[in-house]
């Protein structure tokens, strides 16, 4: 990627439309799992694609991950490195819905809330989506300048001193 | 320039993993306090029920007294049990008795069967039950890849009320 490309202004506006909205997806994501983990436990476990033994530890850590990384992108702290998590997360959880999918199960996403199949099914849009989400993750590591956030005010005021 | 961009994805990815290491602190912390924890270990087997879609092809209803029940090229399969089968069955039928709790091994030996015959189209008959294990049992062979599969609408007591003789 060009200097020129990365460094034009308008990209700093858009990778701080995208860490918020990514903030805010993700704190929404978190919270359901963190206050139920058996049932996002059960979740985990239904994609079949850990073995047992991590089942829990994924789905005790991952609701976690979710909630710093959603906090770092929000007050713009450490911003790049919480796009990096995202990007990781989205990677894992496209591989884990291609399989799913390939394997024809017919099953809840488990990404928000636990729901039933019928009303909030795994599908190829959803794999779409998580690519989108990347995407957005890569822009702001890629270009977030530390607009509106706490990354930015530490960077003005050493640039002051 | 390459240095700075080089020490940039460094620092990048160190507080990343820094991040992922306070995330996992704090989730076993709080795992730890909170009173509906999960043992960090899972050590039985999670009971998940996953509807797996079934290879069901599309099959069309026959009446019982339609003519191609009795024509050059048509297989007509009795899905019945064999007790059902020795009480009665339709002339030429063959018995392959439909297991609504296992069908696939079945059916797979079946579909074997009949592709070495060349059939131009199988027909076959159940309890005419809703669901009717005859159509059941088409919808799993023509979900093998075999067009020109049917059933008996009504099943089994539709053919005798057409008169189906023994």
């Amino acid at each position: 990627m060009s200097t020129r490309f990365v460094d034009w202004p308008g990209h700093a506006w858009l990778a701080l439309a995208a860490r918020l909205y990514l903030g805010v997806v993700f704190l929404l994501a978190c919270i359901h799992k963190i206050a139920y983990p058996a049932t996002f436990a059960l979740d985990v476990a239904t994609y079949d694609f850990l073995p047992l033994v991590l089942v829990n530890l994924f789905a005790l850590v991952l609701p976690f991950v979710e909630l710093v990384a959603s906090a770092m992108l929000i007050v713009g702290f450490r911003a790049r490195a919480g796009a990096l998590l995202v990007a990781l997360m989205m990677a894992a959880f496209m591989i884990a819905l291609g399989v799913a999918l390939s394997r024809g199960l017919d099953m809840s996403c488990g990404c928000f809330a636990s729901q039933g199949a019928e009303s909030d099914p795994i599908s190829w849009l959803t794999v779409l989506r998580d690519v989108a989400w990347l995407a957005l993750s890569v822009l702001v590591a890629c270009c977030d300048r530390g607009l509106l956030g706490l990354d930015g005010i530490w960077k003005r005021r050493d640039a002051l001193a | 320039m390459h240095d700075a961009v080089r020490h940039s994805a460094r620092a990048i990815l160190r507080d990343a993993v820094l991040a992922a290491g306070l995330s996992a602190a704090l989730a076993l912390g709080a795992n730890a306090i909170r009173s509906n924890g999960l043992p960090l270990v899972a050590t039985t087997e999670y009971e998940v029920l996953v509807p797996c879609p079934e290879a069901l092809g599309d099959v069309e209803g026959m009446s019982p007294g339609d003519p191609l029940l009795a024509a050059d090229g048509t297989i007509v399969i009795d899905a019945g049990s064999a007790e059902e089968y020795a009480a009665w069955h339709l002339p030429g039928a063959r018995s392959v008795p439909f297991d609504w709790l296992e069908p696939s091994p079945l059916e797979r030996e079946v579909v074997r069967e009949l592709l070495r015959a060349r059939p131009q189209r199988i027909v076959l008959y159940g309890d005419g039950d809703d669901p009717d294990s005859g159509a059941t049992f088409a919808g799993l062979i023509a979900g093998q890849g075999l067009r020109n599969v049917f059933f008996v609408s009504g099943g089994r007591a539709a053919l005798q009320a057409a008169g189906g003789a023994r």
